[in-house]
């Protein structure tokens, strides 16, 4: 009996050890995107760096590393080294370097350094040094440039295209760089901010990164496009793939006899959901947009012709594949709902005389409504999560130009199109090492997450809705 | 007319007869559920179907309007008339048979739907469009069912909301509101309380006026209180046929004595 016990404990130790685990690999993962995805808006100080070697740094310390090594003697030392954002791509190509902290002779954060951010070229970390109007000098010095400055930026977006305006900064380390206002996005120094400011800086940066296409090659600027592509994709999706999924169903549930070939069938469907997304991609490419595209290139735009119009990727292609890889999750989900409904309610229906149709128009479908709309929840959140198979059917990581816009036919489904996974992607790990748009890659994590949480907690809700229809009535 | 073979359950055609089942049997896969049964059923009164579980009393009933269509893998020999008609016949419009031959089934039923439309329903899809002929047949249905006084405040309000002896009394409502000739109850009683199930027997012998009820009971007090005719099934055979008063008191056959002095069963 007390070895029985032994055993049982042990179990239950291991479980509820694994789930605690499995509960803090997630929280951990989602605390991390959190942090991250969130704090990215945060103004960071400006810190101003002397090295003992006479060169000055002015930029953001984004983390410190300890190093430690081992001297001849065979003692340890520690030391620490910090990865700084110069924001000064004329010295440092990728904006970032290395200090080792013992070389940092002093450091403090100059109330007057500001952060430049253009629209393109990246953020230029500086000090203002005069306001220039038509080739003359209108303002010298950090309060004058300043006042000028935000005197004019009310009316910012007509003067730009005005006038010259200009305003010349100088480096930390005394170089002079002129940068047109044309090319001004937004100036703060973030050193000088209130906690007020910051919290205003942070919503205004948060606000734009929903509502802004992304500038300076996915650097920076928001992610309006691919949040817009994302939802338009989805939604094209969910058109094809609920009609197909729904039909599939009730061919499956309803009117199809029991028998081999609808178990070939089901088998079908249920290996259709564990074939690897990228396959997917690959007959997407295949068929869709090699295929289907090019003969409706060969069909309707010979013109154009060796330049292909739906022959290469594009939004509906991406939909298409999509809309595959998201069918399995349709037709189970609406067969678990037909499955559910009482038969009792079909003969009820057919013994008053009701054809099949009717019986099924009238009786089932409004009880497997909630199925459907948990199936096309489902299928959602996946399509919305899913990204390899567009890498290669139409997906691009800079797009200026959205799917839907005011150009005739306003609906462009040949187009190639942002996409939220794909952006982050892009944005976290870039072909050129940099790390800039390593914060904006966490952001966009943390809203594709939000995006595909809230659909699930919506079918979730959907699903406890239908049962308690059920329990009623089975009362 | 009796069949060759079976002697034991005379069966004569008159004018009341409505309908008439003769040498049906019926197979699900290999087995036989029915055995050359033949009866007549008289139309206005009500007649019951008693006998052990699976003795095939349900089976046959389902066979009156066609529902075990709806089974895969099942086959059935004989015939079947109403009024004459055979309603197996290439020519039967089965929507127009079910119609005419309602049913009531073991579970209440409802749809999941207002009480409103649950009768609502049938005569809708019989092309009822206008809605203050629905209104009125909604109320008389309500009313044939004694359920108008219980419900008429809560017309709207889900069908699920009643009792189970309420919900029974929707279903026949619901069964008579496309106007059948017959009425086919499967164990109408067999999930209420006694005071509900009282008031479906009230019910019944108010409808036979109307309507012609063939009822499957495992009570068979139920049967002697409701019925005119009853017929006794075992082992997918009819036993025996009659006057429901008669066969209760002086069976002809000794197995339905057994059975209904419970001696077997």
């Amino acid at each position: 009996m007390g070895s029985k016990w032994s055993k049982d404990d042990a179990l239950i130790w291991m479980s509820g050890g694994s789930l605690v685990l499995g509960f803090l690999m997630v929280a951990g993962l989602i605390l991390v995107i959190v942090v991250h995805g969130l704090g990215g808006f945060w103004p960071r100080e400006l810190t101003r760096y002397e090295l003992r070697d006479g060169r000055i740094v002015l930029g953001h310390e984004m983390s410190r590393v300890s190093v430690r090594t081992t001297n001849a003697a065979g003692g340890r030392t520690e030391a620490y080294r910090l990865r700084v954002r110069t924001g000064d791509r004329a010295r440092y190509p990728d904006e970032y370097i290395w200090l080792e902290e013992g070389r940092v002779a002093a450091r403090d954060a100059p109330r007057e350094a500001v952060v430049v951010e253009q629209v393109r070229g990246g953020d230029y970390f500086g000090f203002l040094d005069s306001f220039v109007d038509d080739g003359a000098v209108v303002a010298r010095g950090y309060e004058a440039v300043r006042a000028h400055y935000l005197e004019q930026s009310p009316e910012l977006e007509r003067l730009r295209r005005q006038r010259a305006l200009s305003i010349v900064l100088s480096s930390v380390d005394g170089r002079q760089q002129a940068i047109s206002l044309a090319n001004v996005q937004r100036i703060y120094a973030p050193n000088a901010m209130t906690t007020w400011t910051r919290v205003q800086h942070y919503l205004v940066s948060a606000w734009s990164y929903l509502w802004t296409p992304p500038r300076d090659d996915n650097r920076l600027g928001g992610v309006y496009p691919a949040i817009f592509g994302t939802a338009a994709m989805v939604i094209l999706m969910s058109i094809v793939v609920m009609p197909f999924g729904v039909l599939a169903a009730f061919y499956l549930r309803e009117y199809g006899k029991p028998g081999p070939f609808l178990n070939a069938v089901r088998i079908a469907v249920n290996s259709l959901a564990g074939v690897p997304s990228i396959v997917f991609g690959v007959f997407g490419l295949g068929f869709f947009v090699y295929f289907l595209g090019g003969t409706l290139d060969r069909q309707f735009f010979p013109a154009d012709l060796p330049e292909p119009t739906f022959g290469r990727g594009g939004i509906l292609w991406c939909a298409l594949t999509l809309a595959l890889l998201t069918l399995p999750v349709v037709i189970v989900a609406v067969e678990e709902g037909l499955a559910a409904v009482p038969s009792g309610l079909r003969e009820a229906s057919h013994a008053l005389g009701a054809t099949r149709f009717e019986t099924l128009w009238r009786v089932v479908v409004p009880v497997v409504l909630p199925s459907m709309l948990t199936g096309l929840i489902l299928s959602v959140a996946r399509a919305a999560g899913t990204v390899a198979p567009l890498m290669i059917t139409g997906v691009v990581a800079f797009s200026a130009a959205l799917p839907v816009d005011g150009a005739w036919p306003f609906v462009h489904l040949e187009r190639e199109f942002m996409h939220l996974g794909y952006h982050i992607f892009d944005t976290g790990f870039r072909p050129d090492g940099g790390e800039a748009s390593l914060p904006m890659a966490y952001t966009s994590t943390l809203l594709l997450l939000s995006i595909v949480v809230a659909l699930n907690a919506a079918a979730i809700g959907l699903r406890s809705r239908l049962r308690r229809r059920y329990s009623l009535a089975a009362a | 007319m009796t069949t060759g073979k079976a002697p034991i359950a005379p069966k004569i055609l008159r004018e009341e007869t409505i309908i008439d089942v003769e040498r049906v049997s019926f197979w699900y896969g290999d087995r036989a559920a029915l055995k050359d049964v033949s009866m007549a059923i008289d139309r206005q009164v009500i007649t019951a179907f008693i006998g052990p579980s699976g003795c095939g009393k349900t089976t046959l009933l389902r066979l009156i309007n066609r529902m075990n269509d709806l089974v895969p893998q099942v086959r059935m020999a004989g015939t079947i008339r109403m009024n004459g008609e055979d309603i197996y016949g290439p020519d039967t419009d089965v929507t127009r048979l079910r119609r005419r031959v309602g049913m009531v089934f073991q579970q209440p039923n409802p749809f999941p739907k207002s009480i409103y439309e649950n009768v609502a329903y049938g005569p809708r899809i019989h092309g009822v469009k206008s809605g203050g002929f629905l209104d009125e047949i909604v109320e008389r249905c309500l009313r044939r069912a004694f359920l108008w006084e219980e419900v008429q405040e809560q017309l709207e309000e889900s069908a699920f909301r009643l009792s189970l002896g309420q919900q029974q009394r929707l279903c026949i409502a619901r069964a008579i509101a496309v106007e059948p000739e017959v009425l086919l109850m499967d164990e109408p009683c067999s999930s209420l309380d006694p005071v509900a199930t009282s008031r479906i027997e009230e019910l019944m012998l108010d409808l036979k006026d109307e309507y012609t009820i063939v009822i499957v009971t495992h009570n068979m007090q139920q049967a002697a209180r409701v019925s005119e005719f009853t017929g006794f099934m075992l082992r997918g055979e009819l036993v025996e046929m009659g006057v429901t008063d008669a066969m209760f008191t002086t069976p002809r056959d000794r197995r339905t004595e057994d059975y209904i002095t419970g001696r077997a069963g």
